[in-house]
């Protein structure tokens, strides 16, 4: 058995799959578009992840380390896949840098792409500067480790967070229709972060229902109101204005549990944004000609298979937020699982 | 017997009568005070059934409840926070009827501005399906003739009549149906704006075409107030429109 | 620009051949003025404005499917409506007969019976603003300004129905139900939030548009304005009163029903002795029409109730 594996996408879900089919002993090839590993938590700086409050660098920085360091796993950044010819065990790929592989199997792992929040206008992102997304909020903690006002630098008194933007949303279209997974959470820890941090700015949290499932409740739900008092108000927010008199923003919702109109002050409002394929997985889903969700355009297991790894194409398997929105513990796992299906299917071809 | 603080019971629930029997036992005097539960004890499901049936009303069952809608509504931020879509849906769609009848002050109110239905990240044509649920009330008689029915009614039995509709006649008409004494010439009882007992902001209105010599402007109303504009190809048109509306019980009650 | 067509079917509505004719007359003067072509949909029927829906489902329908298949017999798939109202009931009974297979058949089945062609495909229907900039945008506007709007500083106000709702308008097709259509936005829509169409074209021709966000989409009481006047008069004081505390001269407009309903209002609230509501009103396609070197009579400036004349004659413009 000589001919390699290719995983595409070095995010959590494609570096776990490089990481396992390396210790296995499996030769791999590894591409990544970006220039670097680690996917969106590295690429775009993210803070404290959920749920075990760890940076990016602890929780993948092992990973990437793991795969850099095997001689079995190559890695090519830089990189996409162009074309795919063959079937397989046998399959053919030519890269954007001009090199052909034959490679037996296919891992696909390449990931989700945050929702552009200008898309929802009545919320004016990208028109008062104090409307931020919560990736800029990772990163003015990460990158500049305070808090602040873009529109004048200043420590805002208050913070507002808005769930579902560009999630559980028809107006969209029928593409973003679905549940972003992580945000509650998220948001939870960054509103208790900023209460830890500065008592003295008060943070609410603005939601339709609070999805912190499983173990998260506690940390990421109780914990943000019993420990660090925040606050959430039910309400989804249809409307951001701006008061010239006071240089504040305005967020409008019905208070439902109060059923009156509430047009509150607030002078940050972060944006909880939703997940969507990303364009290197709507491209490179055409590219092996991968059954696709034809609403929301994310890539979708066979119907054939129990399996939620394997794809509509013999020998191909997908794994993490090219599925649908998900969190890194688990694209890490479905990377390994993907892993394993490979060796399976290896193993099958091995013994025929 | 349970002591109830007063302010939790709505007068709507307190009955007092002359004289009570219970059991057979004249129980009248300190003990006349019935209180009627305040449970939900079951719901009008049909109601809803009614409203789904219209094909304006189907997208009442997409709702789920985040009131981008009545944050979004003029009419509830601006006029009467009582006035709220997101409410009168989850209502009309568990058919607690007693709850919307509650309310029929305010439930006509809306003026279809559509920010509602716009920005409703469900999808629910949420204006639409208030008018399906107003429409339902009224056939069941839960709520009376509201000023904006009226003017529904007037406004499309015009149309159905004459195929367009005619700015003086919708304004005089509507004026003459608020109770205000609009004198008529004799021969064609049209409206003679001028000698009728109207509000001075209207008298104004008219008069200035008048005063400012604007007389192809004063021309062609008086042409349209003589002569209503009409769609010339209409009669079959108008036969089929109105078997419609029968169907449908759109036409005006007794008329 | 120029996916709309260039010659499109007119349909003006009651209004615009009534008491708002100074719209349809400066309508005709712009449109001829950029090199563009209406097409007067003869003998047409009312579309049941805001009024009809709520009284009858499939009456509207009809109301409106008739005026399409007017259209489709002189050969038309587009049709253009100046009026908010006129444009929202021909695209929602567009919508209801594109997605609704039952009401499709229903309606064909009635327009046969009233002697009426059946509808073999559903034209698309554009509001006057939107055809305008896309047809013939701010550049041509520009090239035919003689008498740039100097010192006009404008509200624009869009009301309600020219950008909402998305399903009717086509800019997200798509209301519910698995397996239904997919999304289809409309390429030539103004931005749904942000609307900024009528700004652009008045600054062509040398207005300046003063910050009129968010009344310049908020309703002025459209279809209650004769049968609910308490809240009309409280929605049209915050639109003029904002207008006018932002520094606007004169209010645009695009609808002859919210048009007259400010005026109407406007003149009310006055006698009332409620401040800061002075600011006249003029249809946008009359402040083009003066750029453009016609005159006061020429785009019937007199005929608005709320007299912008001076305030243009102060500034040199009219
Ligand atoms: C603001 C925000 C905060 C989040 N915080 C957390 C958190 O705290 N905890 C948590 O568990 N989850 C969090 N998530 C979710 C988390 O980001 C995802 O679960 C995770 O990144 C998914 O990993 P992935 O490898 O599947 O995809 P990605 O991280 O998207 O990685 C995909 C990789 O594939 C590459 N790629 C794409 N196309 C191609 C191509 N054609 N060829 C080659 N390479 C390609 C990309 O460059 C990228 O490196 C957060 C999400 C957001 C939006
Ligand atoms: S996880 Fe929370 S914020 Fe994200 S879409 Fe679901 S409910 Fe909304
Ligand atoms: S916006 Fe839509 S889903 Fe939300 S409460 Fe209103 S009708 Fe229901
Ligand atoms: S259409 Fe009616 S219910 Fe909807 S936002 Fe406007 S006033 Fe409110």
């Amino acid at each position: 058995m000589t001919k390699s594996v290719l995983v595409i996408g070095g995010g959590p879900a494609g570096l776990s799959a490089a990481r396992a089919l390396g210790k296995l002993g499996v030769p791999t090839v590894l591409v990544e578009k970006e220039n670097k590993l680690g996917g969106r938590p590295v690429l775009e700086s993210y803070h404290t992840l959920i749920p075990r409050k760890m940076t990016p660098s602890q929780v993948l920085g092992p990973y990437i380390e793991d795969v850099q360091s095997n001689d079995n796993v190559k890695v090519m950044l830089g990189t996409e896949i162009e074309t795919c010819e063959g079937e397989a065990g046998d399959f053919k790929v030519s890269l954007s840098n001009g090199e052909k592989l034959e490679v037996s199997a296919i891992v696909v792992a390449t990931g989700f792409q945050h929702f552009d929040a200008r898309r929802k206008g009545e919320l004016g992102y990208g028109i008062y500067p104090d409307v931020i997304t919560n990736l800029q909020l990772e990163q003015m903690f990460s990158k500049e480790g305070k808090l602040y006002r873009p529109s004048n630098g200043e420590l805002p008194k208050r913070v507002a967070f808005v769930f579902c933007v560009g999630s559980r949303d028809r107006q969209l279209g029928v593409t973003n229709v679905h549940c972003c997974r992580y945000g509650c959470a998220l948001s939870g820890l960054q509103a208790s972060e900023i209460r830890e941090k500065y008592p003295e700015v008060d943070v609410f949290c603005y939601y339709m229902d609070v999805r912190t499932y499983g173990t998260w409740e506690y940390p990421f739900y109780w914990a943000p109101q019993e420990e660090y008092g925040v606050r959430y108000v039910r309400g989804r927010i249809a409307e951001i204005t701006f008061n010239p008199a006071d240089g504040r923003l305005r967020v409008k919702h019905e208070d439902t549990i109060v059923q009156r109109p509430a047009e509150i002050p607030m002078d940050l409002v972060v944006l909880v944004l939703g997940m969507e394929p990303s364009p290197g997985t709507k491209k490179v889903a055409k590219i092996l000609g991968l059954k696709q969700d034809p609403d929301s355009r994310f890539i979708v297991p066979s119907d054939e298979s129990g399996s939620n790894i394997r794809s509509n194409k013999e020998g191909i398997f997908i794994a993490g937020a090219c599925k649908g929105p998900i969190d890194i513990e688990s694209s890490m796992a479905e990377g390994e699982a993907a892993a394993m299906e490979v060796l399976n299917f290896l193993g099958a071809k091995v013994t025929v | 017997m349970p002591i109830h603080e007063r302010s939790l019971i709505e007068s709507e629930r307190v009955l007092r009568k002359e004289r009570l029997v219970i059991d057979g036992i004249d129980v009248s005097g300190d003990w006349n005070l019935i209180i009627l539960p305040r449970t939900v004890e079951d719901y009008d499901l049909d109601f809803a059934k009614e409203i789904m049936e219209s094909p304006d009303g189907k997208t009442i069952q997409q709702c789920y409840q985040c009131s981008y809608c009545t944050a979004s509504c003029p009419v509830h931020n601006y006029w009467d926070d009582r006035y709220n879509p997101r409410h009168f849906i989850y209502l009309a769609r568990l058919g607690m009827v007693d709850e919307l009848q509650k309310r029929v002050d305010v439930m006509w109110r809306c003026v279809s501005c559509h920010k509602c239905t716009h920005r409703c990240p469900k999808g629910v044509l949420v204006e639409d399906v208030l008018k399906v649920i107003l429409r339902v009330m009224y056939k069941r008689g839960l709520i009376g003739d509201y000023p904006s029915k009226k003017f529904d009614q007037f406004f499309t039995e015009s149309v159905l009549e004459y195929g367009r509709i005619e700015d003086g006649e919708l304004l005089f008409g509507w004026m003459e149906k608020q109770g205000y004494k609009i004198k008529k010439d004799p021969i064609l009882r049209k409206p003679i704006p001028f000698f009728s007992d109207i509000p001075r902001w209207l008298k104004d209105m008219v008069s200035k075409p008048i005063k400012e010599g604007n007389i192809s402007f004063i021309m062609l109303n008086a042409k349209h107030m003589l002569f209503h504009p009409r769609t010339k190809e209409w009669n079959k048109f108008k036969q089929v429109l109105r078997r419609v509306m029968e169907e449908e019980g759109a036409l005006a009650k007794g008329g | 620009m120029g996916i709309i067509g260039k010659r499109v079917a007119y349909y003006p509505g009651c209004s615009l051949e009534g008491a708002s004719r100074a719209y349809d007359v400066s309508t005709r003067i712009v449109v001829k003025e950029l090199g563009l072509e209406l097409d007067y949909l003869e003998d047409y029927n009312c579309c049941g404005a805001m009024e009809s829906k709520n009284v009858t489902f499939m009456g509207t329908m009809l109301l409106n499917a008739r005026n399409m298949s007017l259209a489709l017999k002189r050969g038309h798939k587009v049709i253009v409506a100046p009026c908010n109202g006129c444009s929202f009931s021909l695209q929602r009974a567009e919508y209801f007969l594109e997605t609704d297979r039952k009401v499709f058949e229903k309606v064909n089945e009635l327009l046969k019976e009233g002697d009426v062609d059946p509808l073999d495909e559903i034209p698309h229907t554009y509001h006057l603003l939107e055809w305008l900039y896309n047809e013939a945008g701010p550049q041509k506007v520009k090239e035919r300004t003689v008498r740039p709007l100097k010192g006009l500083k404008v509200a624009n106000y869009y009301g309600c129905l020219y950008t909402r709702p998305h399903f009717y308008s086509r800019t997200y097709a798509h209301a519910g139900g698995n397996g239904e259509e997919r999304p289809r936005k409309r390429e030539t829509a103004d931005d749904d939030e942000h609307p900024f169409y009528m700004n652009e074209l008045l600054e062509a021709a040398g207005a300046e548009s003063v910050y009129f966000e968010p009344m310049h989409t908020q309703c002025c009481g459209g279809p209650h304005s004769l049968s609910d006047e308490d809240v009309s008069k409280k929605f049209v004081m915050m639109i003029l009163q904002t207008a006018k505390r932002n520094g606007a001269n004169i209010i645009a407009t695009e609808c002859p029903l919210c048009h007259a309903s400010l005026e109407m209002y406007r003149y009310r609230l006055m006698l009332e002795g409620i401040e800061d509501v002075d600011v006249p009103a003029a249809y946008f396609t009359q402040l083009l029409g003066l750029a453009f070197g016609y005159s006061v009579d020429d785009v019937k400036l007199k005929d608005n109730l709320s007299d912008p004349i001076p305030v243009l004659r102060r500034l040199g413009i009219a």
